[in-house]
């Protein structure tokens, strides 16, 4: 069995250099790194990531705009979205568009970790329940 | 909010976020005046229910610091900006999510914006409130101001 696959996205090269370094050591894979929403789209379309990472804050479209694209791009995107806003509005915010959970900048490896578990796991459930 | 609420939201946040992305142990001391020419000036702002300006000033050997720390050595030319901005997304957002639980509402931060090597902020913030804050490292200083 292949690797779970990774896309992030995230203007930040810090971010996206910590994430790729901690997961990778633990089964993932990061396929791709966009450093915008509107590049994240075009890379998710392009590449079909298993799971997408996002930022919320960013230039353009922020990450919330992003992931509601890439929801009615494929209905079945998994995303796990980051942010240094991590306030229980903003977790009202990232749930109501149908994204499960959010993880603080700066976050803690294992819980990013165990949070990436809990969606492989969900993700795999339901495409077993799909097939 | 009153002044000290904020005060010490903003110094809750710069301290311990610094030490754990940046490795920087800042001390809090009495404000004072910055050498405006070896330092680097960023802003931020918060729109929402808290609505604010945030400028850090931040002296030149610190601002080096942070990069190469977040960066893990030196950063590929032209990318020492989306460090620094990380930083203070980082920090503020830190802050920022806890003012959003006091108050209540959702404020938004913006993408950060920093000048060049002693470039000084000249925006009027049109805020009746602030607060600074002042600390102190082995290597240099950082100023952070929040108007409200």
């Amino acid at each position: 069995m292949g690797k779970t696959t990774l896309m992030v996205v995230d203007d930040s090269p810090f971010a996206s250099k910590q994430i790729k370094d901690i997961v990778e050591e633990n089964g993932y894979e990061v396929i791709g790194y966009a450093k915008d929403g509107e590049e994240g789209i075009r890379m998710y379309e392009e590449l079909h990531p298993d799971m997408v990472i996002l930022d919320i804050i960013m230039p353009g479209i922020d990450g919330l705009e992003t992931a509601q694209i890439l929801q009615e791009k494929d209905p079945d995107v998994t995303i796990l979205m980051l942010s240094s806003l991590c306030d229980s509005g903003t977790l009202e915010e990232v749930r109501a568009i149908g994204v499960k959970y959010l993880i603080p900048k700066p976050w803690e490896d294992d819980v990013l970790l165990a949070t990436l578990e809990l969606l492989k796991k969900q993700r795999d459930e339901k495409l077993a329940k799909k097939a | 909010m009153t002044d000290m609420e904020v005060d010490e939201i903003f110094d809750c946040a710069f301290v311990p976020v610094s030490k754990k992305i940046a490795s920087l142990n800042l001390r809090r001391e009495l404000d004072r005046d910055i050498d405006g020419g070896d330092s680097y000036t960023g802003s931020v702002y918060t729109k929402g229910k808290f609505n604010s300006l945030i400028v850090c000033e931040i002296s030149s050997a610190v601002y080096e610091h942070i990069i190469y720390v977040m960066n893990g050595g030196e950063p590929a030319p032209g990318e020492e900006l989306l460090y620094i901005n990380e930083y203070i997304n980082i920090v503020c957002g830190y802050a920022l999510s806890n003012i959003n639980n006091k108050l209540g509402g959702s404020s938004r931060l913006t993408v950060p914006v920093f000048g060049e090597k002693g470039e000084r902020f000249r925006e009027e913030s049109g805020k009746s409130k602030s607060v600074v804050l002042y600390y102190e490292t082995d290597i240099g200083v950082i100023r952070v101001s929040v108007y409200y």
